[in-house]
Parts: C-alpha cells; sequence; structure tokens
C-alpha cells in the first residue's frame, strides 16, 4: 500500500511540473510548440490516470468481498476506466487534425461533442453509484438507512466541462457551415 | 462504447440483485435449538425465555439458579460533576465519551443467586453486527466479593434463529474490562444481530454479609463519527483523527437486598 501511495505522489507531482510547463509554453503562443506539448502533456496524463486506476483496481479486488460498497465502486473504476479511455483517444484525435490542418470539419465535431457527452456520462455515472448504493441499503437491513449520494465538486465540474464541450462543438458546427458557404461565395 | 457501458453497467446491477437475493449464507448445522422444558422452567422462574438465550436457558437450569430480580438500562451518572472538566483517574479518557449519544446497544443484566448463597449476574447484550470489537463494558462493585467469570458466548442472530460463532479473546479479569467479541461475518447486504452474554459469579467473603448486592455495569458503545473531507484540488483536510472515536456510555445498576 506505501508503494502505491508513493506511486500516486510521485504522479501528482509530474502532472503538477507538466501544468506550469503547460501554461508557460501557450503564454509564447507558438502553436506548432503548444501542440507538440499538448501531446506529451496528454500522453503523460493519460499514463498516469491509467496507472492510479490500475492501484486502484488492485486495492478494490483485494477488499472486494469485504463490502457491497467496495463492488458498487469497482464497477464504477471499470466505466470510468472506459470513459477515460474514449476521452484520450479522441483528444489525440483532435491533436492530429490539428497538427494537419484538418480543422473545419466534421470529424472535429464528432469528436467534441463525443468528449463532452462522455465527460456528463461520468457525472451522471457518479450520481448513480450512489443511489444505487443508497437504494440497495435502505431495502437490505442495513444500519446506516441514508442514501450515499456523491456531492463531491468533481460531478459538478464533470458536468460543466461536458456542457461547455458541447457547446464549442456546436460553435464549431455553425463556423464549419459558415467556412463552407464562404468557400461557395468565392 | 456506450453499448459496453451499458453492458457493463447491465450485469453488473444482476450481480448486485442477484447478492442482495441470495439467502444468508450461514452454517445450518450451527442453529442452536430450542428446548422448550428450559423455556417453561425460566417462564415459570418469572422470566421472559425470549429474552434469554438458549444456552443460557440451559446454565440456568444446570446451575440450579434461582431469579432474582431483572435490570435494564438507567440514566448514566457522570464520572464527574463536570465530565468535561474534570475526571475520575479511573474514568475512559473523556475527550473519547459522548454523553449525547444514543446507545446501539440494547442491554440487560440478571441477577440469580445459586444455592451456595453466591449471586450470578448474567449480562446481555445485543446489536447490529460491525465492522470493529471496541464494545466494551466495566464493572464497578464492592470488594464484599470476589469475581468469577464462569463464561461467555456470543451468537449471531438472523430471523429469530441463533447461530453458534465461535469467537474468543483474551482479557485481564482484574481490569474489569470485557469486550464484546464480533464473529467474523461478511455478505452483502446482510447483517444479522450480535448477542451474547457474560455470566460471572460473585464468591462471597467470609467475613462480610452477603444478603446485599450491588453492582454498576457501563457499557461503551464505540462510534465511529462520520469523517468529513474536504477536496481543495489536490489538498484535503480531515478530521482531526484524535477527534474521531467517542464511545457512547450507558449505565446499569443492580442494587438488591434481600429483604427487598
Amino acid at each position: 500500500m506505501a508503494i502505491l501511495l508513493l506511486l500516486l505522489y510521485l504522479l501528482v507531482i509530474v502532472i503538477a511540473l507538466f501544468s506550469i510547463k503547460l501554461i508557460k509554453i501557450v503564454k509564447q503562443d507558438n502553436i506548432n510548440k503548444t501542440i507538440d506539448f499538448l501531446r506529451k502533456f496528454l500522453l503523460v496524463i493519460g499514463v498516469a490516470m491509467l496507472l492510479v486506476y490500475i492501484s486502484l483496481f488492485i486495492v478494490a479486488i483485494i477488499n472486494i468481498s469485504e463490502s457491497e460498497y467496495v463492488y458498487v465502486m469497482f464497477v464504477k473504476l471499470i466505466i470510468h476506466t472506459i470513459y477515460y479511455i474514449s476521452i484520450f483517444t479522441l483528444a489525440k484525435k483532435l491533436l492530429d487534425n490539428l497538427n494537419n490542418d484538418i480543422i473545419f470539419e466534421e470529424e472535429n465535431v464528432e469528436s467534441i461533442k463525443k468528449i463532452g457527452s462522455n465527460f456528463i456520462y461520468l457525472g451522471v455515472v457518479e450520481i448513480i453509484t450512489g443511489l444505487v448504493l443508497g437504494i440497495f441499503n435502505i431495502l437490505s437491513d442495513s444500519s446506516w438507512k441514508e442514501f450515499r449520494l456523491e456531492t463531491n465538486p468533481t460531478v459538478i465540474l464533470f458536468l460543466i466541462i461536458g456542457n461547455i464541450l458541447l457547446i464549442i462543438s456546436y460553435i464549431l458546427k455553425k463556423a464549419i457551415e459558415i467556412y463552407k458557404e464562404n468557400q461557395l461565395t468565392i | 462504447m456506450q453499448r459496453l457501458v451499458k453492458a457493463i453497467a447491465a450485469i453488473s446491477l444482476i450481480i448486485l440483485l442477484t447478492f442482495f437475493l441470495i439467502p444468508i449464507k450461514l452454517d445450518t448445522e450451527k442453529i442452536i435449538k430450542q428446548n422448550l422444558s428450559n423455556d417453561e422452567l425460566v417462564s415459570n422462574m418469572g422470566l421472559d425465555p425470549s429474552k434469554l438465550l438458549h444456552s443460557q436457558k440451559k446454565i440456568i437450569k444446570s446451575e440450579n439458579l434461582s431469579y432474582l430480580r431483572e435490570f435494564k438500562e438507567d440514566s448514566l451518572i457522570a464520572e464527574s460533576v463536570n465530565p468535561y472538566l474534570f475526571q475520575r483517574t479511573w474514568s475512559v479518557d473523556r475527550f473519547l465519551l459522548d454523553y449525547e449519544g444514543d446507545s446501539t446497544i440494547d442491554t440487560a443484566a440478571y441477577l440469580f443467586i445459586d444455592p451456595e448463597g453466591n449471586y450470578h449476574v448474567m449480562y446481555n447484550y445485543r446489536f447490529k453486527l460491525l465492522k470493529n470489537d471496541h464494545n466494551h463494558f466495566t464493572l464497578d462493585f464492592s470488594r464484599h466479593h470476589n469475581l468469577q467469570l464462569v463464561n461467555y458466548e456470543t451468537y449471531l442472530i438472523y430471523k429469530d434463529k441463533e447461530y453458534y460463532s465461535d469467537v474468543s479473546y483474551n482479557f485481564n479479569l482484574n481490569e474489569k474490562k470485557f469486550f464484546m467479541p464480533i464473529p467474523r461475518f461478511s455478505q452483502y447486504f446482510k447483517y444479522p444481530s450480535i448477542s451474547g452474554f457474560y455470566h460471572f459469579k460473585f464468591l462471597n467473603i467470609g467475613e462480610y454479609e452477603s444478603s446485599f448486592f450491588s453492582l454498576v455495569i457501563k457499557t461503551y458503545d464505540y462510534v465511529q463519527k462520520q469523517n468529513n473531507h474536504i477536496v481543495l484540488g489536490f489538498n484535503s483536510f480531515r478530521n482531526n483523527p484524535n477527534d474521531l472515536i467517542r464511545y457512547v456510555p450507558t449505565s446499569l445498576s443492580i442494587i438488591y437486598k434481600e429483604d427487598n
């Protein structure tokens, strides 16, 4: 357990350092350099998250027979991992398109829309897991009759990010329409 | 991808539902059978047989105990006039006690006397299955008697059936602090109760008169306070761990005089 904790701290430090570096590079206003760094950043975040989730998987599997709460958390971890993998794949695709000057394409709209939807689903999964546990515990003769509703800020954060990305996807869709009209006019 | 997530969610919900519907996994061979003749004997003494465990009734019969009186939880007298400022040296740490809380342990004590004139106390407790075994009780009695622990037993109770559970622990009789052992049991959505008893014998010390008996049992219900965890980015704040554990104390006084 101590090794897993140490690993977690190391990852957090690496992510923090990369984030500071990213802000510095964005300030330089060099698109190619920024895209290059964003790729690395995405890779680091992706690998870090995967490692964190693997550690959590191990801890959850060891303790899965302890209580139904661990089981629900384990399922939540699996679903989260699927969504995160999808988000990272789509983000990488967007960066590739940006690098290859593929901007005003329906493909990008769809990718942003999917990322936005995935974030909303992540928020929904958080809420549903809390509800499922609450309902089952009320039905069974548990000593704690309360809804374990997840109210941590990440739920709200997921929903806000998802909504903003959906808005951006519609802005891009509108931009593509205007771009196409302009192309025809010329 | 959505299909995969939906499939995982549906399968896990079905598994969860199955776990919920699975009957309790308790060894049926360990069910303690009811003995009607013991029940009748106890009932003739003026005791309610449903309040006692089957093995207790057996002990009452085998040791030929005569029932004197039942004692229930009464008002707790704090360890000092102002428990938040002063305490007696032998009290449980004042910072750990929650005088306002409600105890989740049902307790009762039964006083008996054996043919030799020694007092017997059977202290019963019952509570919902917990993951910790910190619940305990202490005994305070006059030095007119010598304490002897005859035995202690713990059972899992589910749907009015008693299941034998083999629990044991080492304790120091001189401390007069006794824990309520927890049998190891874990099954999703199943919460049997734990019911047990301690059987104490108070041996007479020759030079004192034995017509009066007094005992105070203080029960300490272990309560793990809700752990508030405030997250600010990667930083987080939690309760002071020293302030998390609290015991809800309750008291049970046994005062008996033969003429009374």
